[in-house]
Formats: structure tokens, C-alpha cells, sequence
């Protein structure tokens, strides 16, 4: 689903990835981490092609990455859900709106939408906060919110850079119960996070990075 | 066009209602000052055609020309695409013409043994040929043909209306141009501000696979909208301000406006619809730019 082959990504003279090989299978559930500027959040962004590799080959879902021209990364992105540690819900649209916001990109009729937005939102467990707007959602909640926009438009990947950095531990295991679900039901996981009580006894596979190498693998 | 496209536009219209409501209005201000000098060269066009009428071109003919050639005269004029009509006067006409001119005096022709009076042709032309060049040229052409002894006709005054004509026209153009790099220029500082407002939901929106017409969309709806609003309010105004000046307009000048003012004709209104919505989709999308993934 996801391979690095030789992948090589700086800045200026920094090098933040350095030939890195990876391959993440379908349907895996991959954690990858390290300390702070190991090369985490570069690694995520070089897949949904936020970087563009200096070196080397990535390809995801079928697409090489690196070879993209600038019209295609929205097809791309159309692949991949998105969650971030600062949520980036839009302030001014209700948690509905926010949802919907991927499927109206994608050209789904209204009725379908409201269908669709429900479903994920009884999924992620805030059905009772469609009509609210993020900031009167808690941290959990807006989370939740956001994975539900990520998941609304059925990527084949689901991509989280820190996704409970700003949250307290109980709010953040369930969060990550919701992650293996979702896992569960098919789709491609691969989690960035320093912390890691996040990914201790989960059984799944985790992937140390340091000075933009991978240091080692294990299971969690 | 997508709803969702439109909902955000018009989402964003009344977001940023007072930003907007006031380029709309600086569109509209704008479009009235190119609305206010278009109509009074549409006027002043209207006064030169009328005065033109009145134009005429005069062919004497020799006084030995003979009905055959005065006939071919008559066909090579009729046939010319630049000229209205023809009307020939004979020489008995001609005569008798002068004689009405004359009223009272007109007893001092009848001691004349023999009519010193030439036959002519007395021509009118296009509005269009009352170019300065054409009606020299027009004339000479006559001038050269079997049979025509003199032609006549007022070059100065054609001069005149020929640089009036050129004048009005360079300066509608030169005025135009800039209002509308104004009018651009304004929509294009608008639509930046609501871009940079909306830069949050413009990387949201990029990181959920819109395309470039996705994002862009909205933006550009509006700034037509703008225009388009500009537009129709400025044809309001100047519709009001016709109703308000155009009488006064006559009593100032009674000599220059001989007749009504006239508003703008009813394709000019769509002209003016149209001109706005096209200026305010260029001014949006170079405020746009480039959109990078």
C-alpha cells in the first residue's frame, strides 16, 4: 500500500529523511516514531505529497508520489485521510459541514451526504454534535470530528501526525480504540506520535526513526 | 456549476457582506463615470448625425453635356455604396430655386436671355463616409468623371467633424482602458483580502483533494457577482441621473440639444452587466494566482 525505496527529503542542508526503505502492507496498522525532528511528520507529508522527495521512489496506492504532476496530488489526497495533532476543523462551519466538506469535494449528492455524514458521525461517537461548532467541542470531540472527515470519503489510508498530542491519556486511548477500529474494518493505519504509551501492547508494528533513518522495528 | 461552489461563494459574499458592499459600490462609482461619458458620446454621436444629414456633396455638370451622359453620371452616383441619395437639378430647376430664394427680388432673373444657372446633382452620403479622406477622395472620384464640371462640398466642416470624431473616440478608449484597469485592480485587492482570510479553509481544502477549480470556484463567482452587481447598479444610477439632469442637460444648451437626450440604448445594458461580471472574474483571477499543492 505504502513503499519507500531509497527515499531521500531535505531541507536546505538539513536532512530530514535519509534513504529510508518502507513497506506498509494493506490493511497494516503502523506506528512511527521518535523524537522530536527524527523525521516523523516529513515521512507522513512526503506520502500525501506535501514534500516532494529529493531522491528515491514512494509509491501509495498505486500512485508514484514523486512523479506527480502538480494536477493530479488531489486524486491523490482523494486516498488518503488526513488527522492532525491542531485538528484544522474550519471554526465557522458545525461539525456537519466539516464532514460533509470531503464528500461535497468528492461530488456527492446532498441526500447521500447526509447519510454518509451521520454514519461516521455514530461511528466516532459524536452523532449528538452535528450541529455544533468546533469550539464548543472538546479536545476528544474535535479529534473525533476530524478523523470523521478524514474517514467520510473511504481512503484506502488513514494518516495521523500526533493525533492525541493535545489530548489528556484516558480521551487519547479512546481515540485510539477508535484508530483500531476503523483498522479493523479494512483500512491502512499509519500513526505518528512520540508517545509511547500510545502504541505499548498493541501487538502492531512500530517503526523507530532517528536523524531521519529508521533505527529499528518491533511489534508494540 | 456546482452548488456547493455557488453555496460557498454566496457563503462568503455575505461573510465578508461589507468589504464586499463597498467594491461593489467603487465598481459601480467607476462604471458610472464610464456610463456618464458613454452616453455623452452616444449623444454627441446622435447630435453629429443629425447635423450630418444636412451634409450634402453638390456635382455641377457642363453646361454641353447631353441626357446620355447626364444618365451616366446619374447611374455611377446611384450605384456608389457611400452615397445616400441623388437628387438631380436641372438647369430650369436651378432657376427656379433661386428665384423662391429671391422672394420679392426675384425679378432681376427675369431680364437674363439665357439660364447662367448649371444643372447639378446634389448628394447626400453615409454617416459612416464622413471621414475628412473618404469625402476628398469621393469627390475627386466624381470630379474625374465625363460631363461633371465642378464639384463642391464643405471640407472644412468634414475636417472638423473628423477630428472631432477621432478626438472622442481616442479619449473613450484612453478613459475606458484605465477605469477598467481600475475596476480590475480594486476587485483583485477585495478578493486578495477575503484569499488571505480564507487561507485556513483554502489548505484545508487542498489537503481533502480539491482541485484547483474546486478552490478557485468560489472566488471567482464572486468577483463575478461583484462585478455584476456593480454593473446593474451603476445602469440604476445613471438611470437616475438621467432622469434627474437630462431636462436641465437641454435648457443649458438649448443650441447643442435640439431634441431629448437620449439614455443608453438597451444592448449597452448588457454590455455593461457583462463588461462588469468579465472584469471582476480578471480581477479575481489574478488576485488568485497560483495555487500550489
Amino acid at each position: 500500500m505504502i513503499q519507500f525505496v531509497n527515499v531521500t527529503k531535505s531541507y536546505d542542508s538539513n536532512i530530514a529523511i535519509r534513504a529510508v526503505n518502507l513497506n506498509i502492507e494493506k490493511g497494516e496498522m503502523v506506528f512511527i516514531t521518535g523524537p522530536s525532528g527524527a523525521g516523523k511528520t516529513t515521512l507522513l507529508r512526503l506520502i500525501y505529497r506535501a514534500e516532494h522527495p529529493d531522491e528515491g521512489q514512494i509509491i501509495v496506492a498505486g500512485w508514484d508520489v514523486g512523479k506527480l504532476k502538480d494536477r493530479s496530488i488531489p486524486y491523490l489526497r482523494r486516498n488518503i485521510g488526513l488527522v492532525f495533532q491542531d485538528y484544522r476543523l474550519l471554526q465557522e462551519k458545525t461539525v456537519y459541514d466539516n464532514i460533509a466538506l470531503t464528500l461535497r469535494i468528492l461530488k456527492v449528492g446532498e441526500g447521500d451526504i447526509k447519510t454518509r455524514v451521520s454514519n461516521i458521525l455514530k461511528l466516532v461517537g459524536i452523532r449528538h454534535k452535528s450541529d455544533s461548532l468546533p469550539k464548543d467541542l472538546s479536545g476528544g470531540e474535535q479529534q473525533r470530528a476530524v478523523i470523521a472527515r478524514a474517514l467520510v470519503g473511504d481512503p484506502t489510508v488513514l494518516l495521523a501526525d500526533e493525533p492525541t498530542g493535545n489530548l489528556d491519556p484516558d480521551t487519547a486511548m479512546g481515540i485510539l480504540k477508535l484508530f483500531k477500529d476503523i483498522n479493523t474494518r479494512g483500512t491502512t493505519v499509519l500513526i505518528a506520535t512520540h508517545n509511547r504509551d500510545l502504541f505499548a501492547e498493541t501487538g502492531k508494528r512500530v517503526i523507530y526513526l532517528r536523524d531521519g533513518e529508521i533505527e529499528r522495528e518491533a511489534l508494540g | 456549476m456546482s452548488f456547493f461552489l455557488f453555496n460557498s461563494a454566496i457563503d462568503s459574499l455575505w461573510k465578508g457582506k461589507w468589504i464586499n458592499l463597498l467594491t461593489t459600490l467603487t465598481v459601480a462609482v467607476a462604471l458610472i463615470i464610464i456610463g456618464i461619458f458613454s452616453m455623452l458620446l452616444f449623444n454627441l454621436n446622435l447630435a453629429l448625425r443629425h447635423w450630418s444629414e444636412g451634409f450634402g456633396i453638390i456635382v455641377y455638370l457642363k453646361d454641353d453635356i447631353n441626357q446620355s451622359s447626364i444618365k451616366a453620371v446619374d447611374n455611377a452616383l446611384t450605384s456608389n455604396r457611400d452615397i445616400l441619395n441623388v437628387r438631380f437639378i436641372s438647369k430650369d430647376d436651378a432657376l427656379n430655386e433661386l428665384k423662391s430664394q429671391l422672394g420679392s427680388f426675384g425679378d432681376v432673373l427675369s431680364g437674363l436671355e439665357q439660364n447662367p444657372l448649371p444643372s447639378s446633382f446634389e448628394i447626400k452620403l453615409r454617416p459612416e463616409a464622413l471621414e475628412p479622406s473618404k469625402v476628398k477622395s469621393i469627390a475627386l472620384k466624381i470630379k474625374k468623371m465625363d460631363g461633371v464640371d465642378d464639384v463642391q462640398y464643405g471640407e472644412r466642416w468634414v475636417s472638423i467633424l473628423g477630428s472631432v470624431n477621432k478626438g472622442l473616440r481616442a479619449l473613450a478608449i484612453l478613459l475606458g482602458t484605465m477605469i477598467a484597469l481600475g475596476i480590475i485592480f480594486i476587485i483583485y485587492s477585495s478578493i486578495k483580502v477575503l484569499f488571505y482570510r480564507r487561507t485556513e479553509e483554502v489548505e484545508t481544502l487542498k489537503l481533502l483533494g480539491a482541485t484547483k477549480a474546486i478552490i478557485r470556484g468560489p472566488f471567482l463567482i464572486e468577483g463575478g457577482i461583484i462585478g455584476f452587481l456593480g454593473g446593474a447598479v451603476s445602469l440604476l444610477a445613471l438611470r437616475g441621473v438621467y432622469r434627474l439632469f437630462s431636462f436641465q442637460i437641454i435648457s443649458m444648451f438649448p443650441g447643442l440639444m435640439a431634441y431629448p437626450v437620449s439614455f443608453l440604448p438597451v444592448w449597452s445594458w448588457f454590455v455593461f452587466l457583462l463588461s462588469g461580471i468579465t472584469l471582476g472574474l480578471t480581477g479575481s483571477f489574478i488576485a488568485l494566482g497560483r495555487i500550489r499543492y
